[in-house]
């Protein structure tokens, strides 16, 4: 199957152009992101809906040159998570999408069948955002508990921090509002981009950690497993506490033995005293996201298993689900109490 | 030189289309409706000045020849002075229809190494200057792109442009139209040649020989379409997973005689493939 690919040197790198919606030139932080992109080619444009969302697009060929989006959202600032996402405990559950497309091409990743287009919106209102997030935190349901937002949801923010700095924002926001926790969820090596911000429990700092196999096959252009690591080393070393996230866990052929001798290199690589918790979840889709995505074609065996249809979500059938975690819950047993073990179901 | 994807060059004037007809030796492809040019797997269709032609001929030929083409525009331009030479050639990376005020996107995946520009495409000729006309004039990209993109895929397309005035009437009698795309020739052929290779065309999971082996095992298994359709997907995840659906074809070998053994023979491709 010939595919070739950016390396081939066919292709523009990525953010060759950046299109800055009309109006979105008068924040600083696109004054920013243009001084930090010096040879791309800036175009104008009325809306960033109509590069966003035009119809005939081909997200993986884009995927090959991927271009950034300036624009200025107008609402919809804050949604309340949905049943794919993890809430960990938290019931005030929230997400924000500041950023929309992610710098890697996971093949599980649902955003290829979420939105018509490969290229990346970043949004500059940033303050616009924080009194949404604000408001929320006012309005919340359980009082007694904080607003837990997951920043990263529609992206992979800490990837992308070193063009546009939003998880520190996100951060600086953070300590003018304490009923707030947010999560930072990624595949980055980037910790140094945040590394000079102090430890806080307010901010969740959740790496998703594979077994190499399982990162080549599908997490091929997210940093390699041993870089993950060592940004967790580097993240507790000062200080944090972090989530991993073993999530998905994919059941390739052998995944017992592949996922048994993974999770004892976690064990051996980060001390148990510098995480927080764990998540376990396996591959789970939204029906109609899961079709787009197959349809879009990405040369991946992972849209083509035996999965089961449970509430419009597509996933793995519930009795392997629940083998996969409890292999893996078993096998954390003696590093991490099992209160702490978050699991997907 | 050899083309192993389709192209589909569009021109507004004849003038525009001689010289590419002459320089990738086309023959007049007769009997079609359109006025069509072709050798091998380039074609060009000239379509005539403004929207509407554009819009009608090029709607009309992409019914009657489908193809997963890589589609140019060729053309000529009104420049602005202040940002375009006349003469020279632009890639356009945004086209602005100045009537309903829409706006389209070419991808710009590819390394063409050209100048790039925005384009306003209008209804009638600019003749009294650029105005508040920012980089190029013409009156077919607008809709050259939408009535395509339907059928082409926006990475697939390319808009090249030539200035061949300021938009100032008293320029327009002395504008050599072949010439300025005479001048152009060889990096129009590398623009082509460089998307050819580039790797922009999806390949299928399943191969053309596959393909048309499920076709024909689907006829002699009288599948259903529900059924066709979730065969091919069912092969595509095994050939991912296993590299090869080769055993496929002898269990759609010999056609049923019920449709209960068609059912029940199906159910035990569908557990070969799941495996
Ligand atoms: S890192 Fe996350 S958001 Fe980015 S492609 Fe992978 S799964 Fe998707």
């Amino acid at each position: 199957m010939t595919d070739l690919s950016k390396s081939d040197n066919f292709f523009l790198p990525d953010f060759s152009h950046i299109y800055v919606e009309e109006g979105a030139e008068n924040f600083s932080m696109t004054a920013d992101i243009l001084k930090r992109l010096p040879s791309a080619e800036a175009v104008s444009v009325q809306d960033y809906k109509s590069v966003f969302n035009r119809s005939g697009q081909d997200f993986q060929a884009q995927k090959k040159s991927m271009k950034l989006i300036i624009a200025v959202k107008k609402d919809g600032f804050l949604y309340k998570a949905t049943d794919v996402v993890q809430d960990a405990g938290y019931r005030n559950f929230m997400y924000t999408t500041p950023i929309l497309n992610c710098l890697y091409n996971c093949r599980y990743c649902f955003l290829q069948g979420m939105y018509p287009s490969a290229n990346l919106v970043v949004f500059v209102n940033d303050l616009d955002f924080f009194s949404s997030a604000a408001i929320a935190v006012n309005e919340r349901s359980v009082k007694d508990e904080p607003l837990l937002l997951s920043v990263s949801y529609s992206t992979d923010l800490l990837a992308f921090e070193n063009v546009v700095p939003w998880t520190r924002k996100w951060m600086d926001f953070c300590e003018s509002n304490t009923d707030i926790v947010i999560e930072v969820r990624t595949k980055s090596a980037l910790f140094s981009a945040i590394k000079d911000e102090n430890p806080s429990e307010q901010v969740l700092l959740a790496w998703t950690l594979s077994p190499e196999v399982v990162a080549e096959m599908y997490e091929w252009d997210a940093p390699p497993i041993d870089r993950r690591i060592n940004a967790v080393q580097q993240a507790i070393e000062k200080g944090w506490k972090v989530r991993l996230c073993l999530d998905p866990v994919i059941p390739v052929p052998g995944w017992r033995k592949i996922y048994s001798d993974f999770i004892e290199k976690i064990k051996k690589d980060i001390p148990a005293e510098g995480i927080r918790d764990v998540t376990v979840g396996t591959f789970r889709m939204g029906k109609d996201f899961f079709k787009r995505a197959r349809k879009r074609m990405p040369p991946s065996d992972v849209y083509y298993q035996n999965y089961e249809e449970r509430n419009g979500v597509i996933s793995l059938p519930e009795s392997e689900s629940a083998a996969v975690a409890d292999k893996i819950k078993g096998q954390l047993a003696d590093f991490i109490s099992d209160d702490r073990i978050a699991v997907w179901d | 030189m050899e083309y192993k994807k389709p192209v589909l060059i569009v021109t507004a004037l004849r003038a525009e289309a001689n010289p590419l007809i002459e320089h990738f030796g086309l023959q007049p492809v007769k009997n079609s409706h359109v006025k069509l040019y072709q050798k091998d797997s380039i074609r060009l269709l000239i379509f005539g000045l403004g929207k509407k032609k554009a819009d009608a001929s090029v709607t009309e030929f992409l019914n009657i020849f489908p193809d997963e083409y890589l589609l140019v525009n060729i053309g000529i331009a009104g420049g602005n002075p202040k940002v375009t030479d006349i003469g020279d050639m632009y890639a356009v990376h945004r086209i602005h229809d100045e009537s309903s005020g829409r706006e389209w996107f070419p991808d710009m995946l590819i390394k063409h190494e050209l100048k790039e520009m925005s384009i306003t495409t209008v209804e009638s000729a600019v003749t009294d200057g650029a105005g508040s006309f920012t980089g190029l004039v013409d009156m077919e990209a607008s809709a050259v792109f939408e009535s395509t993109v339907k059928s082409i895929p926006s990475h697939r397309m390319v808009f090249l442009k030539i200035v061949s005035d300021t938009m100032d009437e008293l320029e327009f009698s002395g504008i050599n139209v072949p010439a300025l795309i005479e001048s152009h020739l060889s990096e129009i052929e590398r623009i082509i040649r460089l998307y050819q290779h580039s790797g922009i065309w999806n390949e299928p999971i399943l191969e053309g020989h596959e393909l048309s082996q499920l076709s024909d095992g689907i006829n002699t298994m009288k599948l259903t379409a529900t059924q066709s359709e979730e065969l091919r997907r069912l092969a595509e995840g095994k050939k991912l997973r296993s590299g090869t659906v080769d055993k496929l074809w002898t269990m759609m070998e010999h056609p049923p005689e019920s449709k209960k053994e068609r059912n029940d023979r199906f159910e035990q491709i569908r557990q070969f493939l799941s495996s």
